[in-house]
């Protein structure tokens, strides 16, 4: 294992560790948003819950006999203990919310808020991943082991799509249907396939005239066997690196689409539409951009370092490039 | 790979505080000459406001150079507008209200030394009305019979009855030089729009002075203007900056003098530096969430009235606006005159949210946590378009605050021409918009029974005590004398809440501290340019 | 070589056909339409709606628009009338054009340069430390997104350091000075978007540029210069670029997509006038004509590219013979 797999390995498991345990705090729900909005990193809020059903944050609380004097909204407040429903007998709350990476402008908090975004956006990119790459290596093995007229055929078409400037295709999308998590993965895996099916036929055409391709060929084998036990396998290493790759770019995608609106929509949290939505705030509140930003920068830092390595070490020829 | 990153975390250590200067000295004269920059946001398609589909941008830009007869004032406060002379020195009606006569400066003249004369006038609304050149508000004209020339400088209305927006209606559009724009034959105005940039003649107080396609409109004095010393500044730019967050970098260091959007989160900010001022003015718009009451769920009033109920207004305002918005309770805000001020607007209470529902039959049989009612889950998507970042935080909060009452709701934002298609068609539950109310006060298209939906009453609404209301009004000649009526008609909209009114908001306009005498409001945010100056900055 | 380039030129114009008509049924199917656009802002009314229809003929069966619209493109060049800005699109477009151009290349010449020198350093001190942090380096850059990487371009050069301008083409009020007196200003304001596009178009090319030079350096025609005494800088100079610069014309084919899809993003951004921001307005407001005229646009731009970058490969690589390709 090298190095490049080994870093890239052990920060997507991080990610994926960030992705599956549970939240902290709930990362959609809106308690006293007026209360809590845009406060910095490590903040922490006392939750009070009243009769009446309503729940405060607030930023310090001191039991005063049977009032309990409050911090709340910029502003010392006195309130009746006996409307708080959850107060111990020490004079603390039961609840309370440490926004660790800050909080976004509905008070919720960025960092859970981030653990959730990491499920959707790595589930899109793998999915429009997979998507992206089936449809690309398909055409690409019918395009590099049929005959000259269909591969023409296709290639032109890979052509005329690598011509279609997507960001129209996009716009034009995003009005037809209503954008959703599955309208991204459909959209990006759709608009990402082409690169793929040029590096399958290209690497399919240069293995045709192999010797062992030749010889099973000549021992009067079936094109579909010949292709799916001999040739693919062989196409697999670059494919696999490209797709590893592709994984990258697709998050970067994602974030670009939520840039305009398109992507992810609200309430559900995904990387790029935090980034966006907290671009706006930029110079007044840089943690609402800045974290989501980070954990797009560094997946994409991971996906292109578990590529580069499995890179090298799928290449026989690379490795003995590394002895000097 | 650390180094960009570290570059990122800069924006950690951004400094707000601004390097101490003493208190700008406001001169107490106007001071003439100097040139200053605004931004707008997207290019407008050409000068000629009939020839165009207008925006707010172009609408706005053209009356920089080009004058109506009269300008409407924004002091509706406590009565209806009063109207100002601008090419008109004066008017008045005739004994029933059917001839409208007004008498124009003899002083005025277009840019190129022609006088403007009522034959211009009558030309306008030629134009205005024809059906080659399609002008999007050629309905406004409908009751205008003719445009009589009675002499150079007077001109006469003949409206086919007498109703209250006359006058408005009368003075809609600015008028246009039948000399040198007459020249162009009526079935090219669609599609040849530059013609008029170049065989350009003006009547206000500014004149083009060059225009890049898609990065700025350059505006100079026009020295032929009517007012002797106006404008104050030489030249006004108008840069395209398409990108809000742009917009806001630049007023803050210096390069736009004035933006007319700041963002509600940026406000204080941009007030507090002594460099720039913000501007408030509250438009005239209100924001509802409209129900469509042809969809079962919202089809008792009852119903409408719970989910009200269970909206935090309060809450959404002080989250979204900063201090720049209050809750609202009627489509007429609540700095017009005819506001009802003594209508005490629906309180926030989930318990009797619930409670109406309760009687109408939605409880959770199923035990998920949503009301059901024979079978039916009350479950509605809330439309909102792409891109207005409040209406679609608002759905958020509004989905987390139903959510407490056993409503499910899906905010959905849809980008622009697709939710026109869908509000226009029916094809929705519950959209939030923002809809404009002129000072007219026509609320007719809003609310009144049109089955087959030809106005804005998307929802469908219908009441036949509203429909009586409207013929009503359309009686009374002067609009401050239908007041019990347009306040009967609010009671009525709030009882029935085929509208939730959510919040109106103030307008805030970024400006440079060294510009004087910008004074945004709903007639414009570029009112009164003329009346702009600046003052250099030591 | 004339065999070539005239099935080369016939399959572009085949291409673009296929963009062509795939584009004008794609926007008959967007929602909305042009001529009644706008129901809450606009007043039309329904007799108005009718005339507007059926003066840009969309009151006809699509199938027929279709080759209306294609006739008037082949035969003369017209594109018909923008609907919302009342002029013919290919007019508004020649004014945007330009300024795209004008950007595209100039990133163009970024990215390669950064690659080439990028990928060059790191090629010749491969496995050593410079390689990895400059590689480090560059793979973070490359994961940032575009926008965000604008943005925080703009915060500090133009606002924190007033280094730059933050947008635009020109300084306010001096569009219309000749361009031999502003072009130093015209220069100022190219910096930021064409850097930002160049940085991350350039990593990526330094990358391939690297991975190739290690491949090509390990073949047996280098081991030998090497065995003859030449040394390795002369090597990586004369012998090794030129067998990598092939793949990198080949590249620059294939990333011209990717380049134009990034300069309409960068341009909104930067407030660029340029095409990016005509196709965004003409989006919204359903404007048929101008939108079809600026995706042929772009599209014949990716064609062309790719068919000079063809011939330029077939220039620069020896090896591959002009009649072979299909």
């Amino acid at each position: 294992m090298n190095t490049s797999l080994r870093w890239g390995l052990g920060i997507l498991s991080l990610l994926v560790l960030m992705a599956i345990l549970p939240p902290p705090i709930d990362p959609v729900e809106q308690v006293d948003p007026a209360a809590s909005l845009h406060r910095p990193p490590g903040t922490l809020l006392h939750q009070l819950e009243l009769e009446d059903g309503r729940a405060l944050l607030v930023d310090r609380l001191v039991v005063r006999g049977r009032d309990v004097e409050i911090l709340h909204r910029g502003q010392i407040r006195t309130l009746p203990r006996a409307s708080i429903t959850n107060l111990n007998p020490d004079g603390s709350t039961t609840q309370s919310r440490r926004f660790l990476l800050g909080s976004d402008r509905f008070g919720r908090d960025i960092w859970s808020r981030m653990m959730v975004g990491a499920r959707v956006s790595l589930l899109i990119a793998i999915l429009a991943m997979a998507l992206a790459s089936t449809l690309g290596t398909l055409i690409g093995v019918i395009a590099g082991t049929s005959g000259p007229r269909l591969d023409n055929l296709l290639m032109r078409g890979v052509d005329a799509a690598m011509a279609f400037p997507s960001l129209f295709l996009v716009l034009g999308l995003a009005a037809i249907f209503q954008p959703s998590t599955a309208q991204v993965i459909l959209l990006l895996g759709c608009t990402g396939w082409m690169g793929t099916a040029r590096l399958a036929r290209g690497e399919l055409l240069s293995l045709k005239d192999q010797d062992f391709v030749v010889a099973s060929r000549s021992l009067g084998q079936r094109r579909s066997i010949i292709v799916l036990r001999h040739m693919l396998p062989n196409a697999l290493n670059p494919l696999m690196v490209n797709a590893t790759l592709m994984i990258g770019s697709v998050i970067l995608a994602e974030a670009s689409l939520s840039f305009f609106g398109l992507g992810v929509q609200a309430p559900t949290p995904s990387w790029g539409n935090m980034v966006s939505e907290g671009r706006t705030a930029t110079h007044l509140v840089w943690w609402s951009a800045f974290f989501p930003g980070l954990a797009i920068a560094v997946t994409v830092v991971a996906f292109n370092l578990l590529a580069e390595g499995l890179r090298q070490s799928l290449d026989p020829r690379t490795q003995s490039t590394r002895s000097p | 790979m650390a180094s960009p990153l570290a570059l990122a975390l800069c924006l950690g250590c951004w400094d707000s505080s601004e390097p101490a200067s003493g208190p700008i000295k406001i001169p107490s004269q106007p001071i003439a000459g100097g040139e200053i920059v605004v931004a707008c946001a997207s290019d407008i398609p050409g000068l000629n406001e009939i020839a165009t589909s207008s925006s707010q941008t172009s609408t706005e830009l053209i009356l920089r150079m080009f004058v109506k007869l009269l300008d409407e004032l924004p002091d509706y406060q406590d009565h209806p507008p009063t109207f100002e002379p601008r090419l008109a020195t004066s008017y008045e009606w005739s004994e029933d209200h059917r001839t409208l006569t007004f008498h124009l400066r003899r002083d005025a003249v277009w840019s190129d030394g022609v006088p403007i004369t009522a034959e211009d006038v009558r030309w306008t609304w030629q134009v205005q009305t024809s059906d080659q050149t399609v002008w999007e508000n050629a309905s406004m004209k409908e009751h205008i019979t003719d445009v009589e020339v009675v002499d150079d400088y007077t001109a006469r209305y003949h409206f086919t009855h007498a109703y209250p927006g006359q006058l408005v209606q009368a003075n809609e559009g600015a008028i246009l030089p039948k000399h040198a724009w007459g020249r162009l034959p009526l079935e090219q105005w669609r599609t040849n729009l530059p013609w008029f940039t170049d065989n350009l003649v003006v009547s206000g107080p500014f004149t083009l002075d060059s225009w890049t396609p898609q990065e700025e409109i350059v505006l100079k004095r026009n020295e032929r203007y009517f007012e002797p010393g106006i404008p104050y500044l030489d030249r006004v730019i108008f840069r395209i900056t398409p990108d809000p967050t742009s917009q806001l970098t630049q007023l803050r260091t210096g390069v736009i003098d004035y933006i007319r959007q700041v963002p509600a989160e940026a406000a204080r900010q941009i007030d507090a530096s002594p460099k720039t001022r913000l501007l408030t003015y509250w438009p005239a718009q209100f924001n509802p969430i409209i129900w469509n009451t042809k969809n079962p769920l919202f089809s008792e009033p009852s119903t409408r009235r719970a989910l009200a109920l269970a909206i935090d207004r309060q809450t959404i305002v002080d989250t979204l606006w900063y201090g720049f918005a209050k809750p609202a309770k009627s489509p007429v805000i609540s700095s017009v005159w005819a506001h009802h001020k003594e209508m005490a607007p629906l309180p926030y209470d989930p318990e009797g949210a619930r409670k109406l529902l309760a009687e109408n039959g939605w409880t959770d049989s199923d035990g998920d946590g949503i009301l059901d009612r024979d079978g039916e889950r009350f479950s509605f998507e809330l439309l909102t378009n792409i891109g207005n970042r409040e209406r679609n935080d608002a759905a958020v909060m509004i989905q987390d605050q139903l959510k407490k009452i056993g409503v499910q709701v899906s905010p959905r934002p849809v980008e622009w021409n697709a939710l026109d298609d869908r509000m226009s068609s029916g094809n929705f539950g519950a959209i939030i918009m923002g809809l404009g109310l002129d000072t007219s006060l026509d609320m007719s298209s809003f609310f009144k029974t049109d089955p087959e939906g030809k106005e804005l009453n998307f929802g469908y609404y219908s009441n036949a005590r509203v429909d009586e209301i409207f013929s009503e009004i359309s009686t009374v000649l002067d609009i401050e004398a239908a007041r019990p009526l347009l306040f009967e008609l609010q009671e009525i909209l709030q009882r029935e809440q085929p509208h939730t009114y959510l919040w109106e908001s103030q307008r805030l306009v970024g400006a440079r501290s060294t510009l004087q005498g910008a004074t945004p409001s709903s007639v414009g945010t570029y009112d009164q340019m003329r009346y702009w100056w600046i003052f250099p900055q030591d | 070589m004339a065999r070539f380039l005239a099935r080369r030129i016939a399959s572009a114009f085949v291409l673009l056909l296929i963009v062509l008509s795939v584009a004008f049924f794609f926007t008959r199917l967007l929602p909305g339409s042009p001529a009644a656009r706008s129901s809450m802002t606009s007043r039309l009314t329904p007799e108005q709606i009718e005339i507007l229809r059926s003066s840009y003929g969309l009151d006809r069966p699509a199938v027929e628009q279709y080759f209306t619209w294609l006739g008037n493109i082949f035969f003369r060049w017209d594109w018909g009338p923008s609907f919302s800005y009342r002029q013919p699109a290919a007019q508004v477009l020649r004014q945007a054009l330009p300024n795209t151009l004008l950007l595209g290349l100039a990133t163009l010449i970024i990215q390669y340069a950064l690659g080439l020198v990028l990928g060059v350093l790191t090629a010749h001190t491969a496995g050593g430390r410079v390689d990895n942090v400059l590689r480090g380096l560059s793979l973070s850059v490359f994961s940032i997104p575009s926008f965000w990487l604008a943005t925080l371009a703009i915060f500090l050069f133009h606002e924190r350091w007033h280094l730059l301008p933050a947008g635009g083409m020109a300084s306010p009020g001096s569009t219309q000075v000749p361009l031999g007196e502003r072009w130093l200003d015209l220069f100022h304001h190219l910096i930021l978007p064409a850097s930002v596009l160049g940085l991350l178009g350039g990593v990526m090319i330094a990358q391939y540029l690297r991975n190739n030079l290690v491949e090509v350096l390990d073949q047996d025609f280098i081991r030998t210069a090497r065995s003859l005494g030449f040394s390795k800088k002369r090597i990586l100079w004369h012998h090794a670029l030129r067998n990598a610069l092939s793949p990198l014309v080949q590249l620059l084919g294939l990333s011209l997509p990717t380049l134009l899809n990034g300069v309409l993003v960068i341009e909104v951004v930067f407030g660029w006038p340029g095409v990016g921001q005509v196709l965004f307005s003409a989006c919204s407001a359903r404007d048929y004509p101008l939108i079809l005229a600026t995706t042929a646009y772009g599209a014949i731009l990716v064609i062309v590219g790719s068919l000079l970058s063809d011939l330029l490969q077939r220039f620069v690589d020896p090896r591959v013979r002009l009649e072979a390709s299909p």
